[in-house]
């Protein structure tokens, strides 16, 4: 695969590790537990005990924005594996196969795909109440039929190609020919998949929480962050700027790593 | 100030064609004579829940629309002592059982007809019956259905079930708005008709602004002083506060003591502020362990910091209180002032009760309303050195008063302003229909009932006082604080004057300078 | 219209149909799960036992499902959409009320992000690649893509609105009598709009223009020694437009989803912000009326996209 990544692209990545390692390092950095109130007095400014100051409860914002960026790594990233594993797996199937059961599953897809998402979502979780692996679920779920239109249309590429004949011909199993032959040339597809629809349910699952439908504490999500904050910026800006910022600077890390592959990519093919 | 559309259909229409880019901020003059509009603001949205029917009026919206649009017999002023609006006097029989209240005469409808007895009983009637269904039903549940007659065309007659002295005060509510007679409830829904200083002009039940016009049949001279009224509901604080500054409304019935400091000082605008006793706290269910023994509930109240929660839930704009409702300054109130804070008294009698090790309980609370969450992350807090355990369940707003409040065993609460007795009785009589601690305790109810009916204000006091006592020993609410009333309006608004009770509204004196 | 062409259309309509079915199934279905009680909700804090009764039946909750349902569907097929439980009115107008807000909203973020994205992905690709004016563009673009709306909005509103006081921070379209007025009202919540729509269309443009810019047949324009702006908008544009045209029409969708988000931001009366709120309320009829005329745009607006990539695309309509 090709390495030559643009440096912004590179720092597109980094960013991103820091992020998940920060993440997971969580509760060894984060200087307060999210939840412990009144560490310090409401709506304090960023000072030497707190970094980026405290929200109306007196919590710590720099813990709640470490713990949220887990919360939201976490169900984002899981959301993405789902609809990429589920996705990318039918994809690539009726990539190959082709035929009626391709043409029946493809309009099943268009008419799944003709709900609105959000209105699906807010349905879903109005009904059955917010949980965290509801919502991963439900987001999982929405994207997969756009994964597997990208990742059918990848395969639909390769599939003609005179090496994907020559295995079926050798009467190699199905498993055998997707694995060996067709998953390396539509890694690079599945990669940008994964990395642009990270950033997308990173924001949509934030802007459920804005709504009022995101996960219940303790999970402090920037999404719910940004709602509760929302109404006290004339006190602080803090509780709504730092989970904003980080929110941003996710995505847009994503992004720029995105627009790399795809260009090392484009490039790879000329 | 907002200028209306002006009468000549040729000079807007002109304006449109020209499609000049005219900024909404900017204020139009024109030659000729402008209605003067008055544009309120209220902290709640309603949407298409919105009613104008007193009988069900449940949000500070509805609240608003009842003041612009109808009147009630007494109304209480701020020191919570009936005064005279649509009745001029009233007298009770010997025992207190029956009341009689003589009508102000010469008032009129909206729609011009004259007001009379009838529609006091009308109204009446219309609240207590059953089949309705209003909660005012609850709260007038001394009246008897059969006792309201009209003695004659300005006099009605209340007979009761039990004495009550203070019965004035509890028909001072926000349900008892008199409404003329025969109205059915979709009518009163929209398109009421009652004796208020502004009459409906358009309202339906989603759409804002409602819009109010001048009750050209008012009873009292020279007023309303505006001619047209537009309420709307901006839940979100900011936006405002905002739209204050920007003078898209011009009074904002009730403002975040968050937003105080940016208003503060700026001369566009002025805040007012009222000490009310509205409260807030912790609502334990007096039947369920651990809270059914007496010194577990005791315990909870000794642990708390009065004065961290004025300052976290009101920024200091209020008072502490001392587990009863009725503020110091109030009618009955008790001068004693809280005691500080006891983690080692409260560990002993949590012992006492058979938790040595302290015990581990679930506080529900939400965003339902602003100071909820504040309220119980600082007991959490305080509460951890008893040993007592806090576990937060952080309910989804839209469900709290709906099922959780009075449903689940230990919940953060609060209520508006009332009288005493309306404060004492509604969540801690036995039969309350809103006992939120579960409490039945026979004394508190006897000194209660006796209450109303004691003719001597001293020994009423007393028993007020006592039954006061009772439930600050006994009873399973912990009430924190009363939290000031605080409004704003332009600084061209004249004659607004906020009330403690924030869903008490006098629109009759208001008026705009230019 | 040709015969592939017209078959195509027929094909769609029909898949659009049947797509509208299933939403107004999994709409139905969906809410008879919801927990919570219409009546409680209505009452709010002040209910009592009696009330809640007298209003439950009222409100005829304790019909089967099944029932319900056809009666609704009937209802609708023949545009009545029955009564809102909170409101106890016809559904109707509030919903064609606030649709045509959304709409406006909708439609003008629309229209102003076309020439605007395709006039920047324009200038991107007119400088040299990755030269200053490109990566400040890119940089933009970048930004507009990553930002969620509902922050963008919030930022907007505190900076512009309450801070600065240029536009008024509420979107209070009754307010506004005059065309500047609505200008002003609906400026801040197209921007916000646009902020994601242009960026992403913008991107597909500059991509799309740099790939035919690297083609044979602009290299011979450039040879033949034509002017480059020549080069650029008659020889480049044309052919780049595809992916653009298809952004665009992924906006047109995106916006269906994206005008409920900000409407909660800007507290505009759209028929985003009319689903939310009546989702807290547990308003039934609201709710579906609602999600189903929603779900009608967006099915609508993806056929006309899909149409409009077709027919403006020649490659695609010959295939």
């Amino acid at each position: 695969m090709a390495r030559r990544l643009s440096r912004a692209a590179q720092v597109g990545a980094a960013i991103v590790v820091i992020y998940a390692v920060v993440s997971v390092a969580a509760p060894w950095l984060a200087p307060h537990l999210p939840d412990a109130v009144f560490v310090g007095g409401a709506f304090e400014p960023p000072s030497h005990d707190f970094w980026l100051g405290t929200d109306n409860l007196g919590r710590d914002v720099l813990s709640r924005v470490l713990y949220g960026g887990r919360a939201v790594l976490l169900m984002a990233g899981s959301a993405t594996a789902i609809s990429v594993a589920i996705g990318g797996t039918l994809g690539m199937l009726l990539g190959l196969r082709r035929g009626l059961l391709d043409q029946v599953l493809m309009r099943l897809l268009d008419v799944v795909m003709s709900v609105p998402p959000i209105i699906f979502a807010l349905l879903l979780i109005g009904a059955l109440g917010p949980s965290a692996p509801l919502i991963v679920v439900v987001v999982g779920l929405l994207y997969t039929p756009n994964v597997t239109r990208v990742m059918r249309a990848a395969t639909l590429a390769v599939a003609v190609e005179d090496f994907i004949l020559a295995a079926r011909a050798r009467g190699e199993s199905g498993a055998a020919i997707v694995l060996r032959e067709l998953l390396p040339n539509v890694a690079g597809a599945l990669v940008i998949e994964f990395s642009v629809r990270t950033g997308f349910a990173a924001i949509f699952i934030s802007g459920l929480g804005f709504l009022g439908f995101g996960a219940p504490p303790p999970t402090p999500d920037w999404g719910i962050m940004i709602n509760e904050g929302r109404s006290t910026m004339d006190a602080s800006i803090w509780p709504v700027a730092a989970p904003a910022a980080c929110l941003a600077l996710m995505v847009t890390s994503l992004n720029l790593f995105t627009d790399g592959v795809a260009r090392a990519i484009d490039r790879a093919a000329r | 100030m907002s200028m209306d559309k002006p009468q000549t259909g040729a000079i807007s229409r002109r304006l449109l064609l020209a499609g000049t880019a005219v900024l909404a901020a900017t204020p139009r003059v024109f030659a000729a004579a402008a209605t003067k509009t008055l544009r309120l603001a209220t902290g709640e949205a309603d949407g298409v829940k919105g009613t104008l029917d007193p009988a069900f009026g449940n949000n500070d919206n509805d609240a608003a629309r009842a003041s612009l649009v109808f009147e009630r017999l007494v109304v209480p002023d701020p020191g919570f002592a009936p005064q005279p609006q649509l009745a001029l006097t009233w007298t009770p029989d010997a025992t207190g059982q029956i009341w009689t209240f003589a009508l102000r005469p010469g008032v009129a409808f909206q729609d011009g007809t004259p007001f009379t007895a009838s529609d006091v009983v009308y109204t009446y009637r219309r609240l207590v019956d059953p089949k309705l269904g209003s909660p005012a039903a609850a709260i007038l549940s001394q009246v008897d259905p059969d006792g309201i007659r009209a003695v004659d065309d300005h006099t009605v007659e209340f007979k009761l079930r039990s004495p009550s002295v203070e019965f004035p005060l509890l028909i001072a509510n926000r349900f008892t708005y008199v409404v003329k007679a025969g109205q059915t409830s979709e009518q009163l829904r929209t398109a009421g008709i009652g004796t208020g200083p502004f009459k409906v002009d358009h309202f339906v039940p989603g759409e804002e602004p409602s819009v109010y016009a001048r009750n050209e049949h008012y009873w009292q001279p020279g007023k309303p002083k505006v001619d047209r009224v537009e309420l709307r509901g901006i839940a979100e604080d900011s936006s405002r506060v905002a739209a204050l500054l920007a003078n898209q409304v011009d009074i904002v019935l009730e403002l975040p003591v968050r937003s105080l400091q940016r208003l503060e000082g700026n001369k566009d605008v002025t805040i007012q502020s009222a000490r009310t006793n509205a409260w807030f706290g912790l609502a334990a269910f007096s039947d369920v362990p651990p809270f059914d023994d007496v010194r577990v509930r005791q315990a909870l109240k000794l642990v708390v910091n009065r004065d961290q929660y004025l300052k976290a839930v009101v920024g200091g704009h209020g008072t502490v209180a001392n587990d009863t409702p009725v503020a110091p300054w109030q009618n009955y109130g008790l001068p004693d002032a809280p005691k500080p804070p006891d983690i080692a008294g409260a560990k002993k009698l949590l012992a006492d009760a058979g938790h040595p090790n302290g015990i581990d309980i679930e506080l529900y609370t939400s965003a339902a309303d602003s100071g909820l969450l504040e309220v119980a992350a600082l007991f959490q807090a305080q509460a951890a050195p008893a040993g007592i355990r806090v576990t937060i369940n952080k309910a989804p707003a839209a469900d709290y008063w709906s099922n959780i409040w009075l449903k689940k065993p230990f919940v953060v609460t609060s209520w508006n302003a009332r009288a005493a007795d309306e404060a004492l009785a509604l969540p801690f009589l036995s039969t309350g229909e809103w006992n939120e601690t579960h409490w039945r305790n026979k004394e508190f109810d006897g000194l209660i009932f006796e209450a109303r009916r004691t003719l001597d204000d001293a020994k009423r006091s007393a028993l007020y006082q006592q039954a006061q006592h009772l439930l600050q020993q006994d009873g399973g609410a912990i009430i924190l604080l009363y939290a000031d009333t605080v409004g704003a309006s332009r600084a061209n608004v004249r004659g607004y004057r906020i009330h403690p009770q924030k869903i008490n509204h006098d629109f009759s004196d208001v008026s705009i300078d230019d | 219209m040709s015969r592939p062409l017209a078959r195509l259309v027929g094909a769609r309509l029909l898949l659009s149909l049947l797509s509208l079915f299933a939403v107004s199934v999994i709409v139905f279905a969906v809410m008879e799960a919801l927990p919570g009680d219409t009546a409680q909700r209505i009452l709010g804090r002040d209910a009592t036992a009696q009330s809640l009764a007298v209003l439950r039946a009222q409100l005829h909750l304790e019909r089967p499902a099944v029932e319900r349902y056809g009666e609704w569907l009937g209802g609708v097929l023949h545009g009545d959409f029955g009564t809102s439980l909170v409101a106890r009115r016809p559904v109707l107008p509030y919903i064609a009320a606030h649709l045509g807000n959304s709409l406006l909203l909708a439609g003008i973020a629309l229209v102003l992000h076309i020439p605007l994205a395709v006039g920047l992905g324009l200038l991107g690709a007119a400088t040299r690649r990755d030269g200053p004016i490109d990566t400040a563009i890119s940089a933009a673009a970048l930004l507009g893509m990553s930002l969620p709306e509902f922050v963008v909005g919030i930022v907007l509103i505190s900076i512009l609105a309450t801070t600065l006081g240029w536009f008024p921070p509420l979107a209070l379209l009754d307010e506004a009598h005059s065309v500047g007025a609505v200008i002003s009202t609906l400026f801040l919540p197209v921007l916000t709009l646009n902020f994601a729509m242009t960026a992403y269309v913008l991107r597909q443009t500059r991509n799309a223009m740099f790939d035919v810019l690297r083609s044979d047949y602009v290299r011979m324009a450039t040879l033949r020694g034509l002017p480059r702006g020549h080069v650029l908008l008659h020889h480049a544009l044309p052919n780049a437009l595809a992916p653009a045209i298809n952004a665009i029409a992924l906006n047109a969708g995106w916006l269906v989803g994206g005008v409920v988000v900000v409407e909660v931001v800007f507290n505009y009366p759209g028929l985003g912000r009319l689903l939310v709120e009546s989702i807290s309320f547990h308003d039934v009829p609201m709710i579906q009326a609602s999600a189903l005329v929603l779900s009608a745009s967006y099915i609508t607006i993806n056929l006309a996209a899909d149409m409009a990539t077709v027919l403006l695309t020649p490659k695609l309509r010959v295939n």
